[in-house]
């Protein structure tokens, strides 16, 4: 039978394990924006060996297990003397690994943009900077929103493998208690009901943003 | 070619094309342009689809890239510089666009910018290129819509509008550059026949007031009537040049002769 009476006695560690997975992910979501744009410009820049760079980048960190990706980070950088907390490697490797998803949702954004657009704003006189910050990105982040908010999803998701490197998240905390509780399947249950009102909550403000921001 | 010299009383030259080719790989598209314009006057350049007048113009702003001869602007040659050793050289897209801080240009697809509003796109350039403080920015951006006759239309987005009214509001947008010179790439070619009216009016209240123009078109009624000078391409070389009544009750080539009577035999009575 279930019971998940024990589940509620440990609620405040598995609500501490669910900020943990959020702060995480969203964290890793805004550094791999950061990323990704200039991932994506260096992808799409006139520069060939700049789009060598970012090309490597992109097809070794999308085709390659996020889990491998922790455990390179994490176990094998201590031999090159860079030792990491759990906490900071896993936010670097869920930041690396975005980058080069958000890099591709970005890109597409501004393949669609007609080339004329570009054309009417250097005749303005309108240079590199001033064109991308006001007349594509604008446009790149509103086309893509549906993608990158997608994205944040999957984070949230995948996330749960930085419990492997003992990051004390959501998915650790579960296991966790679930071992020392004999109660595996009430806590995994009440975790995935924790993930999803935690992807559900993204979807919805993606939503709204995305209303928000319509022309 | 006529004008290297010119009394207090004439137009200065406001372009001048030297001997211009330009090519795609293997397909010569110019094959040695010379053209002087005037300022303040209008130039009609016109000719077959392929004949290559889209690609010159665009090669006086430095959309396209040629590759020999010269653009010149109000005497800078336009996009090329020396080196150290005399030899020509490509420069930086950005002194480029400063040198062509005189020149803008209106496109056969508007090119409006849809996430800003009407008002937002004919303040870009005063913002964003001119740092006008916004208060001032906007004032100048509706009497230039006003100009156009779409003030009415300011919190629009483009869009929202027809493509007559958005060619004009992208008149606007250029103006707002402040340009000496405009460049119109088949303007009114992407509008239904019963809106193009209302661009080629604009077009003419510019030209009235001395507005130095240089429009690739199809209108053949406002290149006679408007231009003070007519460019007929073919096949990447000029054909024939002249006043438009030269050109349109005379023409002494036989390619611009058969171009004419075609165009005529298409739109009813030509102009």
């Amino acid at each position: 039978m279930l019971d998940f009476s024990v589940v509620l006695k440990n609620a405040p560690a598995l609500l501490e394990g669910a900020m943990m997975t959020l702060g995480i992910s969203l964290f890793s979501i805004a550094l791999g924006f950061i990323g990704g744009g200039l991932l994506c410009l260096a992808r799409i820049s006139a520069k060939p060996w700049l789009v060598g760079i970012a090309r490597v980048y992109i097809s070794a960190l999308r085709g390659t297990p996020l889990l491998v990706q922790l455990a390179i980070v994490f176990y094998f950088l201590p031999l090159l003397g860079l030792s990491l907390e759990p906490v900071s490697a896993a936010i670097i490797t869920l930041a690396m690994n975005t980058s080069a998803f958000q890099a591709e949702i970005l890109r597409g954004g501004f393949q669609t943009l007609p080339r004329g657009q570009n054309e009417a704003a250097w005749t303005i006189g309108l240079g590199w900077w001033k064109t991308l910050r006001y007349i594509q990105m604008p446009q790149v982040v509103r086309k893509t929103l549906p993608s990158l908010v997608n994205e944040t999803i999957d984070i949230i998701k995948n996330s749960a493998l930085i419990s492997t490197i003992a990051v004390t998240d959501l998915m650790r905390i579960a296991q966790t208690y679930s071992s020392t509780t004999y109660r595996p399947l009430e806590f995994f249950i009440t975790a995935g009901l924790m993930y999803l009102l935690m992807t559900s909550a993204v979807a919805v403000v993606g939503r709204w943003v995305e209303r928000r921001m319509s022309y | 070619m006529t004008q290297q010299t010119h009394a207090d009383n004439t137009p200065r030259t406001a372009v001048e094309l030297v001997k211009l080719r330009k090519r795609y790989d293997d397909n010569e598209v110019l094959k040695g342009i010379d053209l002087n314009i005037l300022e303040g006057q209008v130039t009609c350049i016109i000719g077959g689809s392929g004949s290559g007048k889209s690609t010159l113009l665009r090669c006086i702003n430095f959309l396209e890239v040629y590759q020999e001869g010269e653009v010149n602007v109000f005497g800078k040659t336009i996009g090329y510089g020396m080196d150290e050793q005399g030899n020509r050289e490509l420069l930086p897209k950005s002194l480029v666009q400063q040198e062509l801080s005189e020149v803008c240009m209106v496109f056969q697809q508007f090119n409006l910018w849809p996430h800003l509003s009407v008002l937002e796109n004919v303040m870009a350039p005063l913002r964003w290129v001119k740092g006008v403080p916004l208060a001032q920015a906007k004032q100048r951006a509706l009497e230039l819509l006003t100009k156009v006759g779409m003030e009415h239309k300011a919190e629009a987005y483009p869009l929202s509008l027809s493509g007559g009214q958005q060619q004009r509001v992208a008149i606007a947008r250029s103006l707002a550059k402040d340009p000496k010179i405009m460049l119109f790439d088949e303007p009114t070619s992407a509008l239904d026949p019963e809106l193009v009216g209302e661009v080629l009016k604009v077009m003419q209240e510019l030209a009235q007031e001395g507005m130095t123009m240089v429009v690739v078109t199809h209108e053949m009624g406002f290149a006679a009537q408007v231009s003070d000078q007519v460019v007929f391409l073919a096949e990447g070389k000029i054909e024939e040049q002249g006043p438009p009544s030269k050109l349109f009750n005379a023409p002494s080539s036989p390619k611009l002769q058969s171009f004419l009577e075609t165009w005529s035999s298409r739109n009813g009575a030509a102009a």
